[in-house]
């Protein structure tokens, strides 16, 4: 009886639980690829996004990559709360405009 | 090939001096600004839906938009494409890529990819046609 009402009780606060914002890698590459194309350039391209259970986030590898030259240059990695969906600090368009200077400086 | 057939041939590189191309790429919402100058109506869409885009087709506009290529042929990049039409099953996009004509892209596909990309539409309309509408 006892465990039959702890059960239930369980099923209700399971119940109340507000959903992920970000439930899965592809939902975090859709909301990085978004603000990329909308707020950077299109020349930027998230990857395989990986979940990080310390900051309960995902990690959304950002790269250099075209049509015609695809995944050139890993430039940033940016974190997204996979519980409410805010970036957990971005770099600026300027930020990524000197990272993309510096590495292709570097491998010239 | 939209701003050709409106009486303005500005070339791709044209266009991206117009519109801040950077080295990160360029943005559709750019364009409207970049051409400002240009007396044509450019209109810039973020939330339509797909239907809304097929409308758009059918009414006569050749959208510019954003896809994904990851989901259309494995590329991991964003690109622009002007798509001239839409069937059933098939829409048929001009991309700078093939210079000798329309591809074809399933329909499913296509709706994946343009999702993936933010959902992004830019049409360009003569003034009379905007009256129209």
């Amino acid at each position: 009886m006892g465990s039959t009402m702890e059960n239930r009780e369980k099923q209700v606060s399971l119940a109340q639980a507000p959903p992920l914002a970000i439930p899965d890698a592809e939902s975090a590459r859709r909301l990085v690829g978004r603000w990329l194309v909308t707020n950077i350039g299109d020349a930027l391209y998230p990857a395989e996004p990986t979940f990080v259970e310390e900051s309960f986030s995902w990690d959304v590898p950002v790269w250099f990559s075209t049509a015609a030259d695809p995944m050139t240059a890993l430039v940033a990695d940016i974190y997204v709360n996979a519980a409410t969906g805010a970036f957990l600090g971005r770099p600026t368009r300027e930020d990524l405009i000197e990272r993309l200077h510096l590495i292709t400086s570097q491998g010239e | 090939m939209v701003l050709t057939d409106l009486g303005y041939p500005l070339t791709e590189a044209d266009i991206r001096n117009l519109c801040g191309h950077t080295s990160l790429g360029m943005r559709l919402n750019q364009i409207s600004d970049g051409l400002k100058d240009i007396p044509v109506m450019v209109e810039y869409h973020s939330a339509w839906s797909i239907d809304a885009l097929f409308d758009a087709i059918r009414a006569g506009t050749a959208p510019v938009v954003g896809i994904d290529l990851r989901l259309v042929e494995g590329i991991f990049a964003f690109h622009a494409v002007v798509v001239v039409d839409v069937t059933a099953e098939q829409v048929r996009v001009l991309d700078p890529r093939y210079p000798k004509g329309p591809r074809q892209i399933g329909l499913g596909t296509f709706e994946s990819a343009w999702t993936a990309a933010g959902c992004e539409a830019v049409i360009f309309l003569p003034e009379p046609m905007r009256l129209a509408l």
